[in-house]
């Protein structure tokens, strides 16, 4: 028992607990990300841009959603005209008359509702196929990752519009149902990426000999695959998963652009556009142009904090 | 504390120990092979003739280890040694052969015996970076499986761990620590600790020590020591490094490629090697008190273990090899009383 | 062996420092050494202990944050510390070689062996192809490889680890270098592998003059190779002296406590003793010496760093109470301290 008590007093004077260099992943992440400025006004945006999504209602001068308040006296108001209930249209209205202000708040909410919720569902079902296919390999990863190759090799784009084409509803079909076929659509594109990541970082993991540890502990299956290996295969679906969501976000404006994506009921940032291109010539130059920069920061903010994230999370680029 | 009764009193008197194997190895065999890609397949339409490449990581190994022993695996890179070691944990299932842990064979258990058996093998690994797992803290790490396994309930886990950190000269205020935030020589005590949780009665260690500096190396190889006298434990000790296995182990087992080619007591092994590669090996041994010494190398190289040399494996590098070296391959025999050495030499004289 | 006066190296007071975002890392920290023609000499640390370093600071190699912030490193009475590049890249092809223990960091993965070796030579020197390549492959066969004109056609990655490491060390001497600098060779490699290669640069010291530090963390190895040998600790040289003077009769502490914790045969079984503790962080150094906390002969001087002292002819030690010869086990055994 001696030995045992010298020991433990020796690692006690060597190993000093509050030691300075001692910190946590998280901070040390946090700390690396900070050094970026760029994308520290990526990050900026991006908690901007969620946060007029989230609190949107409340602060959109009006609800364009709202038929009686819209009035098709106002359309087509320039920048800083009056509306006819006396509220200032700062970005002007569009054609039907709704301001453009609150309209750009509720379809920034529409487009990030449907890149978010389509990114979330897309790495559920392409982590859980991936990590299927590292873990138990053979036959079962041959087949989900052949799958995987066939979804990849065809243009995104294409697959949607596919996709959207097969399942037009009717003209009087509801308009959460035209969401969620958008997001359905933009599911089936993107679990394919998550599941070739996971399924990458998950090989590699799968042979450390933490794994095999826990082998030799008669852990289960699931217990080894949700509960040591996936944690550690999270770093590059995090990195993944922002740019896709960027993606998501691009293609559902460009859907809804080409008039496959939402209906007019639920305008997003990309029907908005649409909406504003056919005064685009008449010298209507906002309806389009804002709603377009309002696109353009959200996307370029995500991809900002996706390229610092992919820089701090590479344990090959630590210094 | 309840773990530490159950240590004091071993399944078997001590007595009868030396007699009774803990675990016995007949014939055990591991192959891995892999098979060909889909290019190569169609190579073979067209008559390439490619065949799976097969490798014989362990090559038809018997080997007997009887409780409370310590038994040295020497070898170098590709001799088996690691694969034979997870065999023996259960990490790999044996290709060929059986694995009988206190004479009974793991594949005659229910499951419920499979995974007592399971737990009481346990195995040390090389790496202290990548054997625990980063995202979990010491807690977990060490604590998980005891819990999973109903060694120990909830509430009584955290006070286990501590128990398990002081048994391995850890600090157990530690437990809320994560991996990243010790040593190597820490780390190994920690994946030590893990292992102990379980109340094994066999390690494996494989290269345990490998990683460490040297200072450090002797703080792990008499925590084994201890441990071993405490808790009456079994040792598979695997090491490129004769020094650690000559001063830990009661027996030594030497591999080359896959085959097992001499073993005996550590004595008899250091004074008077009898197979001429365990000859070949102790002499490149750097040792502290041989200086400025002349070199004199064994001559080629480790051959590939996807295609080894027909007959004795070690004939090409061998001094003395002869036609019957190419050609036969040496058996496993008793040249005295606990030695045994597979080499045709033995038959000559 | 030939023992000139002019020594090839001369490394006096050498400081790299990195200034890294946690404070600065003063990973070598005032080192002097000397190696002279033919000579090998033993630089032994463990992790941590800016043997490396020393080793890349002597190569210019050390990058951004690190700097040579003190000392001098003498090439043949040239200073080279903070050499501008191309006068390193010149002396780095031409005079000074490294061998790192990943092979693969002299190796380029994509070209063939000769491919490279007439490469290194034609940069340095103004040859045909055909007596470069006749060059590379003399230098294949001095370190040992058969069918050297075959393998000169082969890729790196058809070489197995120890032939690897022996192709980038006939690549080290293919422009006969005055020093070379081996940053554990052989740790990789297997003990009948490592032997071999040993055996190839102890006939090459020999033979050429060449003269050469040998990094390593084993002490073993430099036994058998060295003639002098610096024991690192924490950026420092604790202890210098020649191998049999330092091996047989060490005076650091922490000389005697690596010596007495490898295992040896007259031990065995028995506990080794041990140094406890671990090496202290280089950012987080204890005042004084920076052994103190893990020194069995610790007294009231060990606040105050030790100056480089010869309690022995011909031996620098850094210690205030440095082991006197013929004191037996002078390190305690784990069980004194409470």
């Amino acid at each position: 028992m001696t030995a045992i008590q010298e020991e433990t007093a020796v690692e006690k004077t060597v190993a000093d607990p509050k030691d300075a260099a001692v910190e946590s992943p998280f901070k040390r992440i946090l700390s690396d990300y900070m050094e970026s400025p760029v994308a520290v006004i990526g990050a900026i945006g991006v908690i901007l841009v969620i946060f007029i999504a989230v609190i949107g209602p409340f602060i959109a001068p009006t609800d364009p959603y709202d038929l009686s308040s819209v009035s098709f006296m106002d359309n087509l108001l320039a920048p800083g005209e009056t509306m006819a209930n006396g509220t200032v249209a700062w970005l002007g209205t569009d054609g039907a008359g709704r301001d453009l202000v609150s309209a750009m708040i509720y379809g920034l909410r529409i487009s990030l509702g449907v890149g978010v919720g389509s990114g979330i569902i897309a790495l559920i079902i392409g982590c859980t196929l991936g990590m299927i296919a590292a873990y138990f390999g053979g036959r079962t990863d041959m087949i989900i990752m052949r799958v995987v190759d066939m979804q990849l090799s065809f243009p995104a784009i294409l697959v949607a519009l596919i996709l959207l084409a097969v399942v037009k509803g009717g003209p009087n079909e509801p308009g959460y149902f035209a969401v969620f076929k958008i997001i359905a659509a933009l599911v089936v594109v993107q679990w394919a990426y998550y599941a070739r990541t996971i399924r990458g970082s998950a090989l590699v993991e799968r042979r450390k000999e933490y794994v095999e540890a826990a082998n030799c502990l008669a852990l289960g299956n699931s217990r080894v695959v949700f509960r040591h290996l996936l944690p550690n295969c999270i770093a590059p679906i995090i990195v993944v998963g922002t740019m896709q969501t960027a993606h998501a976000i691009s293609l559902e404006a460009t859907l809804s652009f080409l008039g496959l994506g939402l209906p007019q009921t639920e305008p997003s940032l990309g029907k908005l556009i649409s909406n504003g291109f056919d005064y685009v010539m008449s010298g209507k130059y906002w309806i389009t142009v804002f709603p377009g920069l309002a696109l353009l920061f959200m996307i370029v903010s995500i991809n900002l904090v996706g390229d610092r994230l992919r820089d701090v999370l590479n344990p090959r680029l630590q210094k | 504390m309840s773990a530490a009764t159950e240590h004091q009193a071993p399944t078997t008197a001590p007595t009868a120990a030396a007699e009774k194997p803990i675990l016995e190895l007949r014939h055990v065999s591991k192959r891995f092979v892999k098979p060909l890609d889909a290019a190569a397949k169609i190579a073979n339409l067209f008559g390439a003739g490619l065949r799976d490449e097969i490798v014989h990581a362990v090559d038809d190994v018997s080997l007997t280890i009887a409780d409370g022993e310590v038994v040295g695996l020497v070898g170098e890179s590709g001799c088996g040694k690691s694969t034979l070691g997870r065999v023996v944990a259960g990490v790999h299932p044996a290709t060929k052969g059986e694995v009988l842990f206190r004479g009974r064979e793991l594949s005659t258990q229910s499951s419920a015996e499979a995974r007592d058996t399971a737990l009481k093998v346990q195995m040390i690994f090389q790496d202290p970076m990548s054997s625990l797992n980063p995202r979990l803290r010491v807690q977990d790490i060490v604590g998980e499986a005891p819990k999973v396994h109903g060694l120990v309930d909830a509430k009584g886990s955290e006070e286990y761990v501590a128990e398990m950190l002081i048994r391995v000269g850890l600090d157990p205020t530690y437990a809320r620590r994560y991996p990243h935030q010790f040593s190597g020589g820490q780390r190994q005590r920690i994946g030590i600790a893990r292992a102990l949780a379980v109340n094994p009665d066999f390690l494996v260690c494989d290269e345990s020590v490998a990683a460490l500096d040297v200072s450090i190396q002797a703080q792990v190889l008499n925590l084994f020591m201890r441990l071993r006298e405490e808790f009456h434990l079994t040792y598979l000790f695997i090491s490129h490094d004769l020094g650690v296995v000559e001063h830990l182990s009661d027996r030594v087992v030497i591999m080359y490629l896959g085959r097992v080619v001499e073993t005996a007591k550590t004595e008899d092994i250091f004074e008077s090697a009898n197979h001429p590669y365990t000859q070949a090996l102790l002499a490149e041994v750097p040792r502290l008190d041989t200086r400025k010494r002349k070199f004199v190398p064994v001559k080629g190289e480790i051959p590939s273990p996807l295609n080894p040399p027909p007959g004795c494996h070690f004939h090409p590098r061998c001094p003395h090899a002869h036609e019957r070296c190419r050609m036969e391959q040496p058996l496993l025999k008793e040249i005295a009383p606990g030695r045994f050495s597979a080499c045709h030499l033995n038959d000559g004289a | 062996m030939a023992k000139s006066d002019v020594p090839t190296l001369e490394v006096r007071n050498l400081q790299t420092h990195f200034f890294t975002r946690a404070g600065e890392v003063k990973a070598v920290n005032d080192v002097s050494f000397t190696v002279r023609p033919g000579e090998v000499l033993g630089l032994v640390g463990e992790s941590g202990s800016g043997k490396t370093v020393t080793g890349f600071s002597i190569m210019g190699l050390v990058d951004e944050p690190g700097r040579i912030v003190g000392g001098e490193i003498l090439y043949k009475g040239e200073n080279i510390a903070n050499a501008p590049d191309e006068r390193m890249r010149r002396l780095r092809g031409n005079n000074i070689a490294m061998i790192f223990q990943d092979p693969m960091m002299t190796l380029n993965p994509v070209l063939r062996v000769d491919t490279q070796m007439i490469e290194a030579i034609q940069a340095h020197e103004n040859v045909s192809r055909d007596e470069a390549w006749e060059r590379s492959r003399a230098a294949l066969e001095q370190v040992g490889i058969p069918a050297a004109e075959e393998r000169l056609k082969s890729y790196p990655h058809q070489f197995s680890g120890g032939m690897r490491q022996r192709v980038a060390i006939a690549i080290a001497l293919l422009n006969k270098p005055d020093l070379i600098v081996a940053d554990e060779p052989t740790t990789a490699l297997d003990v009948t592998i490592q032997g071999q290669i040993l055996y190839e640069v102890q006939k090459l010291c020999e033979e050429t003059g060449t003269a050469m530090i040998w990094i390593t963390h084993d002490l073993s190895v430099v036994a058998g190779l060295a003639d002098e040998i610096c024991v690192m600790y924490a950026g420092k040289v604790v202890e210098h002296g020649t191998v049999d003077d330092v091996l047989d009769n060490p005076t650091h502490p922490y000389t005697h406590g690596l010596i007495s914790s490898v295992p040896s045969r007259n031990k065995r079984g028995q506990p080794l003793s041990q140094i406890p503790g671990m090496t202290p962080s280089l950012l987080n150094l204890p005042k004084g010496c920076p052994f103190k906390t893990r020194c069995p002969r610790v007294g009231p001087d060990c606040d105050i760093e030790p100056e480089i002292t010869h309690p022995v002819p011909a031996r620098d030690v850094r210690c205030h109470y440095p082991v006197a010869a013929g004191e037996a086990a002078a390190v305690p055994t784990p069980e004194v301290t409470a």
